[in-house]
């Protein structure tokens, strides 16, 4: 015979199915009733700092990996545009591949016109990731910043027990706003590169090339 | 009749709170045309409606783009109640309403469930989303309400009697008429779901002439709205991010990632020990919903964009299905019944948390606390947006040109010319159309600061030529409005909506008013 090493009422499955099904759903509701704004800020008026924050840190690092992706995005094109700008190295004979990847650069001398302009396509389209994320980031940087700054000066040089978190929280403030400065001379950087690019592809022997192709 | 007059309460008050915003009155702009023309013409003599720099039409400038039931009937009730914000979407809150009584009727006549086609009713009119987008001008409800009427029609008899089979065919037909998108990826999913489970009771004959009458119903419309020219912007590329896009949208808005894992563990189960599904009635046609939704979902994803709006007529489905499994923990145990029904009922917490503590959750950070997207009581949001609505950027612009610009004055605008177009007797320009022919320096100019990208990924030519036209030119005097520059006004997107002001003010809205001597300054 088993012997029961718990005290209280052996529960069978079913028992600890409702058990569990009870308990999950008040986890959630507790913590639901926790994280109501109002209730954060009824305990810890600077927790949605702190979580904006934590967004925007995120969203930096969407910036980067987007900025990173455009600029290989951009070196791949570089290594085509090559091959690109001298028509005799791109046989009009030769037949050309189908493939829509970005191929490496040995691959470069058959890369077809639409793949050219669909590889253009998709660093404009990760350039206008990066920028729509980027102007946003600024506009709630500044108010961030506006708003820190007023209700630091509201505290004025008096002593309170928020002021040093709020100064905390402003000098983070300052810290992304000059990494998103590099961020958006980077994409400056990156963009003038691309137009550059988009440019020669729309260029009258870039022209020349598609029509060799056509023929 | 207690939830049916709470929805009608929670669909039509202040159905004019706020102005139609940009898609809505892409709608409202072209039934306006429907009076006047009798087709929706993209012309009026005046303005352009264009949102996709003007290939929505032909020379005729006959409106081509989406299919025309919505814009028919926005008309007929611009008709009957006056060219008003609350004539133009009271048909399809009606709708909405419709699609309540239509959830319980569905429930209740096939398997006599009275708790379970209320608790599914109730939480289709507390599900806010749905709200929201059934209270707009535009084709959200009707597709919701169609879907309905087809798997109404699809539960009655319809392999034998006549009626069922001409509803069926009927909703088909028109849900395509009114987005042929929702068409394909419901009437594909429901098709392919149906065959799997209910191949007993659809005679191949019958299922035939059905599917060739559906068939002949859309065939028009297959060519007139240029769907072949849409489909070339199908981008392999995207169908992962839009799957990942929708699964995350519709986990986060419409059915919880646990009770999704409930199910799947559930029938994976029941697949693992080879029992067998159920033959219940009840647990079968959940099934079939669940598959008709994942199956819709599927479909969507080669769609150019992958905006939760495309999923809004599957919001009865699943109130369906949740309804199901709350009355189910219910008969399991008291307690939980009743508190998953509150959570479901009164809180987005289920939705959101489970996702939070998962890290998987899309929280963009222009959003604030007061948004669906963080914990919150969605109902008192709404019914705060109801009871004091704040002016939009939407209200303030078009308030601002009512007072201030004169009619037939000309304004270039990067954004919201459409409701201009549709409140403000002047000649509207810019926006998201095509290119904008200036015969004379625009009296007005509103920059918006959130800048709109086309679909090559380059500048609107609206906003280059409004920078062009400020860089060059001290004709034009600035004027900072106290209303905030928000990127939308009433879009129902709950990645979008703001249900009252947004916490952090970004930008005022800026305007810039062309210097004149024969102008008198407001």
């Amino acid at each position: 015979m088993r012997k029961n090493l718990l005290p209280g009422p052996c529960l069978n499955p079913s028992s600890w199915g409702k058990l569990l099904l009870a308990a999950g759903l008040l986890l959630v509701f507790v913590q639901g009733l926790l994280q109501l704004y109002e209730v954060q800020n009824f305990f810890s008026p600077d927790k949605y700092h702190a979580i904006k924050l934590n967004l925007i840190r995120k969203e930096c690092f969407k910036i980067d990996r987007g900025l990173t992706s455009l600029q290989g995005q951009l070196n791949i094109l570089t290594r085509l545009q090559q091959p690109r700008a001298q028509p005799d190295l791109v046989p009009s004979s030769r037949p050309l591949s189908d493939s829509s990847s970005l191929l490496p650069a040995d691959g470069a001398r058959c890369y077809p016109d639409s793949s050219w302009q669909a590889a253009i396509h998709a660093a404009k389209k990760k350039r206008v990731y990066v920028a729509r994320k980027l102007n946003h980031l600024n506009l709630i940087l500044q108010s961030m910043h506006r708003d820190l700054e007023a209700k630091l000066s509201d505290i004025g040089s008096g002593s309170s027990a928020r002021k040093p978190e709020k100064e905390k929280t402003l000098e983070q403030i300052r810290e992304i706003r000059a990494i998103w400065q590099t961020y958006n001379d980077n994409l400056n950087d990156l963009s003038i590169r691309l137009e550059k690019l988009a440019e020669c592809s729309s260029s009258p022997q870039a022209n020349t090339i598609s029509q060799n192709k056509k023929r | 009749m207690i939830i049916l007059a709470l929805g009608a309460f929670l669909l039509l008050f202040g159905l004019d709170n706020r102005p139609f915003w940009q898609d809505e009155a892409e709608t409202a702009c072209l039934a306006k045309n429907v009076l006047k023309y009798g087709v929706p013409r993209a012309y009026d003599g005046v303005n352009l409606v264009s949102q996709e720099a003007g290939n929505e039409y032909g020379s005729n400038y006959l409106w081509r783009w989406s299919p025309w039931l919505q814009i028919y009937v926005a008309a007929a009730a611009f008709k009957i109640g006056g060219l008003t914000t609350y004539a133009g979407r009271f048909p399809f809150a009606l709708m909405g309403l419709a699609c309540i009584f239509l959830v319980y009727q569905l429930v209740r006549h096939n398997f006599g469930d009275r708790p379970w086609a209320l608790v599914a009713a109730a939480l289709l009119i507390s599900s806010v989303p749905f709200l929201l987008y059934a209270r707009q001008c535009r084709y959200y409800s009707l597709g919701a309400f169609l879907t309905l009427a087809s798997l109404y029609a699809f539960r009655e008899k319809w392999q034998s009697r006549t009626f069922p089979a001409l509803l069926l065919c009927l909703s088909l037909g028109l849900l395509f008429y009114s987005n042929y998108l929702l068409f394909f990826s419901f009437t594909g999913a429901a098709l392919l779901a149906a065959g799997l489970l209910y191949y007993s009771e659809m005679p191949l004959a019958r299922s035939l002439k059905l599917i060739i009458t559906v068939g002949i119903i859309i065939l028009p419309g297959l060519f007139f709205f240029r769907i072949h020219q849409q489909t070339m912007m199908v981008s392999q590329g995207a169908i992962l991010a839009n799957l990942e896009t929708y699964l995350g949208d519709f986990f986060q808005f419409m059915f919880p990632l646990p009770l999704a894992f409930y199910l799947l563990w559930r029938w994976g189960q029941l697949l693992w020990t080879r029992s067998g599904l159920s033959e219940a009635p009840q647990e079968k046609f959940i099934l079939f919903l669940s598959l008709v939704v994942l199956g819709n979902i599927l479909i969507l994803t080669p769609a150019p964009q992958g905006e939760f709006r495309y999923l809004v007529h599957l919001y009865p489905l699943c109130a369906i299905a949740l309804g199901w499994i709350v009355c189910r923990a219910w008969r399991y145990q008291k307690f939980s019944g009743a508190l998953l029904a509150v959570l479901l009922l009164g809180t987005n917490w289920l939705y959101v948390l489970p996702m939070d503590w998962l890290g998987i959750i899309n929280r963009p950070v222009h959003n604030d606390p007061h948004m669906l997207i963080y914990p919150n009581l969605p109902l008192k949001l709404y019914i705060s947006e109801l009871s004091s609505p704040y002016p939009d950027v939407s209200h303030n612009l078009i308030r601002f040109f009512q007072t201030h610009a004169r009619p037939g004055e000309t304004i270039l605008t990067t954004y919201d010319d459409l409701p201009l177009q549709f409140y403000i007797p002047c000649r509207i320009l810019g926006g998201l159309g095509g290119p904008i022919v200036l015969t004379q320096p625009p009296d007005w100019l509103v920059l918006r600061w959130y800048p709109r990208w086309n679909r090559q990924y380059d500048l609107n030519e609206s906003e280059v030529l409004i920078r062009q036209l400020l860089s060059n030119s001290t004709d034009y005097q600035r004027m900072v409005l106290a209303g905030e520059d928000e990127i939308f006004g009433n879009q129902p997107d709950p990645y979008f909506h703001h249900f009252i002001p947004p916490v952090e003010s970004l930008s005022p809205l800026t305007i810039y008013e062309k210097k004149s001597p024969s102008r008198p300054m407001p």
